[in-house]
């Protein structure tokens, strides 16, 4: 069920309307839970139940952790989780690319053995949730989060409908006490909820899925095309897979806030980043975050020396590639992005000393370069998250750097891309200089109410017939 | 900071009530200027032809009116043109019209006659192609599918909703165009007022498509003069889609019902029926020996109890006439709606039975 779809629309003013005229409680919890498993067994019931198992299994293993005292028998119990809940999430995600993978070495190699691929399909948000029960019972095990004795609070905590399949990737220590804190109804806050999913729906529909029109014909076939055309459909998927990914956050978020919960912001507007570092702080913010406590500060972090911090930052990006997608391109674009830190990483110790030249990246020409240079590098980079195979995205690549003007019956014939990537830069402005607020407070309701109307209208009116998934739903 | 969120406080509820009064009220406003001023964006095969219609009407007076009702193989095979320039020399002359429509079977035949008497336009004669396929309703020939391709009224409720399967998707349709219009038929419009915002795919597809041919090749009284070139993908095609129909011939329910309730209406308001049978290629023709016993009783025990004649100009034309196997070309039209105004239309106009061999006989 897509949250720009009809079928959503009617499922959550329901889920709403039973929601605020509840007055109970633990009621309100129960019918979340029970519109959550709906919302995933509308696309499969069997799949929605084995979610609701590993979460049980989570929820036993997290209190039986809290409950010894003896340290091994803890780390029994949170290996045995991490065992499940990431061998789930092997089993179902990437044990046909090993072996696919182990085929083809071993039919490079002349060795005649075949293994044959599973019949599984991908849950959908397998890799939100895993990583949501992952921090859970990792904060148990350090004790930092007690664990939560209501089965109730737990399942809702994992399959709250509005993060469940696409994130933002929640912690326990800030969802759980929010089901335990009494929820009044808040026109403000319904205001707030509706702002966040009418943005969420603007950059969906009227951004994202028109930018598809243009970027699939080119990464189909790239040599139809110019270079210009090429860079063009590059910066396009930029634009794209951001209003696709932080336009279902945005609607994660309203729908949330509609129901008296915060979600974790998840983006920052990204693409104003002035080197890769700080693009991963402004982009899937509860990922990097995640990938950082529980990944990278464990192997080590910046603790001891350059050589170990490098490791760990390739090997933190190359598994974060990974976690997106079960295909080379994933890994790639990991490692890419591993190499850019550790680039970033090496320059800043570069400059460090030299006032001149960090003077130089302080003015408005050197951040506008670095500004630049950092886009640059990041749509490089989508070209392999975006590409299907290694092959397709070295010929997108080298179309890109091939200065091929572009044969009359390739080129996109549209011209609005240019008009849709001027207003996401507008939008960026305005969210850069927090315009909105200010604007905000000093308009009339009845001319927010119109905006809202136009909004609604606009995205519905420009959206492309047949609304595409969410990109990040396929992870 | 505390009057910044007074304020928000106190904006949040009227924002969001003005956001619903503007939304229902600025596209009731928009679907209520569309409607009236290009109501032949959301409908362009019916809306064309009801503006057409009067039109032709008002332009003589008193004149009776006969009508045609069926699928594309009438929308490109009967030119009234044609007919009437058969019966110049008649003293009692009469308007032909044809409101054919797309994949128009039984049930929309049923909902054009329906809409045309709401208005105060009765016909003398009812022509009513049948063609095996339009009767079926199997996948995709079934018309109820595709008239969610289509405007339907609120005045089309009552059949819908005793003739459909979908009733309550089709009648959540006719609100939702109520509604909001604009979005309802957002890619029409985009067509007409901003093409460039359509994706390039479909617009190529829509500046090529039939639909939109229709809005500039429909003829003043309802012919669509277009012609499709020799394929042999056609045959191919026609194999594929329209043999299953007569192979695994069976009369829908819900054919037989609109049928019947269009020909009840008839004779309620006095309109004579004339069933016709369009012309066929040689390999189409075939395939009616495997149904026949199925197909001709039902014609027959239709015709007897509504005494209503069926013509079958089956072997009217020769194959290159039907050159997709199923439509006639612009010459063909015109070779048989000469013949038919011969042969039909004039002893119709005279009040003369019709002569043997043009109807139906045994097999």
């Amino acid at each position: 069920m897509l949250f720009c779809s009809q079928a959503f629309l009617y499922f959550f003013a329901a889920v709403l309307l039973i929601y605020w005229l509840m007055p109970w409680r633990q009621a309100r919890i129960w019918l979340l839970l029970a519109a959550s498993f709906y919302f995933y067994a509308v696309w499969n019931a069997w799949l929605a139940l084995l979610i609701g198992a590993t979460t049980v299994m989570d929820y036993l293993l997290a209190l039986g952790m809290e409950r010894s005292t003896s340290p091994r028998r803890r780390k029994i119990l949170l290996v045995l989780s991490l065992l499940v809940n990431l061998g789930i999430l092997g089993y179902f995600k990437y044990a046909n690319f090993f072996l696919q993978s182990l085929n083809e070495v071993l039919s490079t190699l002349g060795v005649p053995l075949w293994f044959h691929t599973l019949r599984v399909i991908l849950p959908i948000g397998i890799s939100f949730y895993t990583f949501e029960a992952i921090n859970y019972t990792v904060d148990v095990y350090r004790r930092r989060v007690p664990a939560e004795r209501n089965l109730g609070h737990f399942l809702l905590f994992i399959l709250f409908f509005p993060h469940l399949v696409a994130g933002p990737i929640v912690r326990a220590r800030d969802f759980l006490p929010q089901i335990k804190r009494r929820k009044r109804f808040s026109w403000p806050r319904m205001h707030l909820g509706a702002q966040f999913f009418l943005l969420g729906l603007l950059k969906k529909l009227a951004i994202a899925d028109r930018m598809a029109l243009y970027v699939d014909p080119v990464f189909a076939d790239p040599n139809a095309y110019g270079t210009v055309t090429v860079w063009l459909a590059a910066i396009a998927y930029a634009v794209q897979i951001y209003c696709d990914f932080s336009g279902y956050t945005d609607m994660a978020i309203g729908t949330a806030h509609m129901l008296g919960y915060k979600l974790a912001q998840n983006f920052n507007i990204p693409y104003v980043s002035l080197n890769v570092s700080e693009f991963w702080r402004r982009w899937h913010i509860s990922l990097s975050s995640w990938l950082r406590d529980y990944l990278f500060i464990p192997l080590g972090g910046s603790r001891g020396g350059s050589g170990r911090t490098y490791r760990n930052l390739l090997i933190t990006m190359t598994l974060g590639g990974l976690w997106h997608g079960a295909s080379w391109t994933f890994v790639v674009w990991g490692v890419l992005h591993g190499l850019l830190l550790i680039g970033h990483k090496m320059f800043q110790d570069f400059c460090t000393g030299r006032p001149l030249l960090e003077r130089a990246l302080r003015s408005p020409p050197g951040m506008l370069l670095r500004l630049a240079l950092t886009l640059v590098s990041v749509c490089i980079g989508w070209v392999f998250f975006r590409a299907t195979t290694l092959g397709a995205a070295a010929a997108f690549l080298h179309r890109m750097a091939s200065f091929t003007p572009s044969p009359a019956e390739g080129a996109l014939p549209n011209r609005d891309i240019y008009l849709t990537i001027a207003v996401v830069i507008i939008c960026h402005l305005i969210r850069r200089f927090e315009l909105w607020p200010r604007w905000q407070v000093r308009l009339p309701a009845s001319l927010l109410g119109l905006s809202y109307a136009v909004a609604v209208t606009l995205a519905l009116f420009l959206a492309p017939s047949g609304t595409k998934p969410f990109i990040y739903f396929q992870f | 900071m505390d009057d910044r969120r007074r304020r928000i406080r106190s904006q949040a509820r009227p924002a969001l009530l003005w956001t619903l009064i503007f939304f229902g009220a600025g596209h009731m406003a928009i679907g209520l200027y569309l409607y009236d001023r290009h109501s032949d964006l959301f409908d362009p095969e019916v809306t064309l032809r009801l503006r057409k219609l009067p039109e032709r009407l008002s332009e003589a007076p008193g004149r009776p009116m006969a009508l045609a009702v069926g699928s594309s193989r009438l929308v490109l095979g009967l030119r009234p043109a044609s007919v009437m320039e058969q019966i110049s020399d008649e003293p009692r002359k009469a308007i032909l019209f044809n409101f054919s429509l797309l994949g128009g079977g039984p049930m929309s035949q049923r909902l054009v006659l329906h809409r045309l008497l709401r208005k105060g336009i009765r016909p003398k004669w009812l022509f009513v192609e049948m063609w095996p396929p339009l009767l079926t309703q199997e996948a995709a020939l079934s018309e109820e599918n595709r008239t969610f391709e289509h405007d339907v009224y609120w005045s089309d409720v009552p059949i819908i909703g005793r003739l459909y399967h979908r009733r309550w998707e089709a009648i959540g349709q006719v609100i939702a165009e109520t509604l909001t219009p604009l979005l309802q038929y957002r890619q029409t419009v985009l067509e007409r007022y901003a093409p460039s915002l359509l994706p390039p795919l479909l617009r190529q597809l829509c500046e090529g498509s039939f639909e939109n041919s229709l809005r500039h090749r429909l003829d003043d009284f309802g012919w669509v003069d277009y012609e499709i070139h020799a394929d042999p993908i056609h045959a191919e095609r026609a194999r594929r889609v329209y043999k299953p129909q007569f192979d695994a011939f069976a009369m829908s329910d819900v054919s037989d019902r609109a049928l019947r309730a269009m020909l009840a209406e008839c004779r309620t308001h006095g309109i004579r029926v004339v069933f016709l049978l369009m012309p066929d290629h040689s390999m189409v023709r075939g395939w009616y020996a495997s149904m026949q016993r199925r197909y001709i009783p039902y014609l027959r025990r239709l015709s007897a109890e509504n005494n209503a004649p069926i013509v079958d100009a089956r072997a009217w034309l020769p194959d290159e006439d039907i050159p997709d196997y199923t439509h006639l070309s612009p010459k063909g039209a015109r070779a048989f709606s000469e013949r038919f105004g011969r042969e039909v239309y004039r002893p119709l106009l005279q009040g003369c039975p019709l002569p043997q061999e043009v109807l139906l006989r045994d097999p």
